[in-house]
């Protein structure tokens, strides 16, 4: 089976606004926080609520910004990939997202106004938009696996490039803060008000976020033909159900532990090669605790040594997109050898005991990097990035 | 390329809970469309008593396809859900009570059991089903996506076995749409459930006596607003796969309007009305079923192909999917020889 490159990145994402991917890292791995004190999108309701949002100025309606940083981060992607028009005709795109344009939805609820909700309602609407805007003309998939949607999306990307029915796959997640959202994990009690402290004894929780990422990645036979750059490539990806509990995970870690098993079973790497997890980490009581029993299960006595962090601390949970942020950011640490932190860590937890890299970036050379996701659904995915082939 | 085979399906359907009565509404072309599905007759379903309708209906077609394999086991299995609008009805009643109401408090089950990867999340956890399982999302031609996912993780070794299931729940919201858009056919949305067991059919020799069909070909194609363009691309791609030519395509079937390929035809849209991806998935499992019949022109398909006098023995089956906007895809089911 052919290796698969990472040979394009696009990125829009809370922090300060940034024009590069180099830009955005560099904030990222100074610990800058994206999390602040917010009016919900579309509500005029007195509450705030802690989130990591997208500035989009007042030139644009809420409801246009699923599109809007979806196409800039899109747009990002295929200009760094310099794939001719024709390459993009024959290019797959699998996005995953889990609410898809939800403002859109909302404010015609608002409104009153009903027409055309059912075409925009699905899911799939959203991609095939972005798929004839782009001139994209494989086959476009839109993938919701709750907040694994993201590395889910990498993932079946990377397999459909290994089995030869595709040479270039674009894979993104999308998703943007929504009414719905804030209120539906509100009332699961899983919001924070708090600072967002992964991993650390006194985390309360999350904070909710938005995003658009791509990778594209491609066969490496046709990159190294049309002399692609590659930052990374795809070595291991795997997905497995808890079976356990739609909301809850398994308090043990099975599913997302014997996903990262059978990721590193597939990449051919050994437990001490992975050199940095971006964990899933979003910072509340159990999912913490059942990722840290997951990695150590899965890792055994490497876990120790391997570095774990959350960038979710900086960057709120942009749901089905964050697993191609946090694939992003786990190519960015192979490149560049720096390790993001978790910022907002202070006491640390008897029980998630592994190095977390806390509050300050750790520079150090990263030959193989995972990025872990779990979410509603039992889901569980792991994808396993390395150093680009030396030609 | 493993060679795949369907060993299971399942069906609720407003004809009635199984395949059975999918299949029994059909041969006799008793129009059963419309109307909310009110039973599901399945007890594993107390388990999961305040779960969305779209999950009911998931679940219920999935517990028929894994029948014949008895309680449990399903570990290595993988599970991909076809889904084109999810659970309507608890996302209309979350989003109504937070949006529109402006209220503060809700059943958070209206929140987690409307995200779309519900239904199969919980038939994961029902039937403890702990491979991959995804769910994908999309217009009717999802339904062949999701096999298509399901058949590269039998492929590339990362399941034995997968189940592919499409549901939806129809509610006024996209009643009254599909109305909208479809003036003439107002009062044939459907709604319901089709699942479908598929394996390596080498692993099965002899062949199994559950073995309906084997899955010769499949392909998905997508070209923006040209969707004829696109299903011609994905019957072509899925005949180059299979290794044949229209003219060994015994009978196809589809709910696109304009037919495709020369062969006989088939929709059973004014049977069972439309269900989004589902109506794929019932024209898939129908097909399998018509095949695995044993005899020439399986009495299922009877009623309707009485109108053509050339076709008497059907070998290959083709189901088409397309949309409007250019996403189409195809797969074509061949008859196995039974000992």
């Amino acid at each position: 089976m052919t290796d698969v490159w990472v040979t394009a990145m696009g990125l829009v994402a809370p922090l300060r606004p940034f024009d590069t991917i180099d830009a955005f890292w560099d904030a990222l791995t100074s610990g800058e926080d994206s999390i602040k004190l917010q009016p919900p999108p579309l509500l005029n309701t007195k509450k705030g609520w802690l989130t990591a949002s997208i500035e989009i100025g007042n030139a644009l309606r809420p409801e246009d910004k699923f599109f809007y940083i979806a196409g800039a981060a899109l747009k990002m992607a295929i200009e760094d990939s310099r794939l001719s028009a024709e390459e993009l005709q024959g290019a797959d795109m699998v996005i995953g997202s889990i609410l898809g344009n939800v403002l859109s939805r909302e404010r015609q609820l608002i409104d009153g106004n009903i027409q055309n909700r059912t075409v925009e309602a699905s899911l799939s609407y959203p991609v095939r938009c972005l798929g004839q805007r782009f001139a994209i003309g494989g086959r476009l998939r839109a993938i919701s696996t709750a907040c694994a949607s993201g590395t889910d999306a990498v993932g079946i990307a990377a397999r459909t490039i290994k089995t030869g029915e595709a040479e270039v796959v674009i894979a993104g997640g999308v998703d943007v803060l929504s009414d719905f959202a804030l209120a539906g994990f509100n009332l699961l009690q899983a919001l924070t008000e708090d600072k967002v402290r992964p991993f650390d004894k006194k985390r309360s929780g999350l904070a909710l976020g938005e995003g658009a990422a791509f990778l594209v990645l491609e066969a490496e036979r046709h990159a190294l033909a049309r002399g692609a750059k590659c930052y990374g490539r795809v070595l291991g990806y795997a997905s497995r159900a808890d079976a356990s509990h739609l909301t809850a995970p398994h308090r043990e870690g099975r599913g997302l532990a014997s996903a990262i098993t059978a990721a590193l079973s597939q990449s051919g790497l050994r437990q001490y090669d992975i050199n940095y997890i971006n964990a899933h980490g979003t910072a509340t009581v159990y999912n913490d605790l059942m990722e840290t029993k997951a990695i150590k299960l899965a890792l055994g006595e490497a876990a120790y040594t391997t570095y774990v962090s959350s960038t979710k601390s900086m960057l709120g949970h942009a749901f089905g997109a964050s697993g191609v942020i946090e694939s992003l950011c786990a190519l960015m640490a192979i490149k560049t050898g720096v390790i993001p932190p978790t910022i907002n860590y202070r006491y640390p937890d008897p029980q998630c005991d592994l190095n977390y890299v806390p509050n300050t970036a750790k520079a150090t050379p990263v030959g193989a990097a995972m990025s872990l996701s779990a979410g509603f659904g039992g889901q569980n995915a792991a994808v396993i990035f390395g150093r680009p082939t030396k030609i | 390329m493993i060679r795949l085979a369907v060993t299971g399906v399942g069906a609720i359907s407003p004809a009635g809970v199984g395949a059975g009565a999918l299949a029994e509404a059909t041969a006799l072309g008793r129009r059963v469309a419309a109307g909310h599905i009110s039973e599901t007759g399945l007890a594993v379903l107390r388990k999961l008593r305040r779960c969305a309708t779209i999950t009911s209906y998931a679940v219920t077609a999935v517990d028929e396809a894994l029948r014949d394999r008895g309680a449990g086991g399903f570990g290595d299995y993988a599970l991909i859900a076809g889904v084109t609008n999810g659970a309507l009805n608890f996302s209309a009643g979350f989003h109504h009570t937070i949006v529109a109401e402006a209220k503060e408090t809700a059943s958070p089950a209206l929140f987690s059991e409307s995200v779309l990867n519900a239904p199969a999340g919980n038939a994961s956890i029902v039937f403890n089903i702990r491979g991959p399982v995804h769910s994908i999302i999309g217009g009717p031609s999802v339904a062949v996506k999701a096999l298509m996912l399901a058949a590269t993780l039998i492929e590339t070794g990362r399941a034995r076995h997968a189940i592919v299931v499409c549901a939806e729940e129809r509610n006024e919201l996209s009643s009254f749409c599909y109305s909208r858009f479809n003036p003439s056919a107002a009062g044939a949305l459907s709604e319901g459930a089709g699942a479908l067991l598929i394996e390596p059919a080498d692993e099965l020799r002899p062949i199994n006596p559950v073995t309906l069909c084997t899955i010769s070909g499949y392909a998905a194609y997508t070209i923006p607003d040209r969707p004829q363009q696109a299903l011609q691309r994905a019957i072509d791609g899925a005949l180059s796969m299979a290794g044949l030519t229209v003219g060994d395509i015994g009978v196809a079937v589809s709910d696109y309007k304009t037919v495709q390929i020369d062969v006989p035809t088939l929709s059973f849209f004014d049977c069972l009305g439309y269900a989004f991806c589902v109506s794929t998935m019932w024209n898939i499992i129908l097909s399998a079923m018509a095949c695995g019949g044993g005899c020439p022109i399986n009495p299922l398909f009877a009623t309707e192909l009485k109108k053509y006098a050339k076709h008497s023995e059907i070998n290959h089956v083709i189901i088409y999917a397309t949309e409007e906007d250019g996403d189409a895809s195809a797969v074509i089911l061949s008859r196995v020889s039974k000992p």
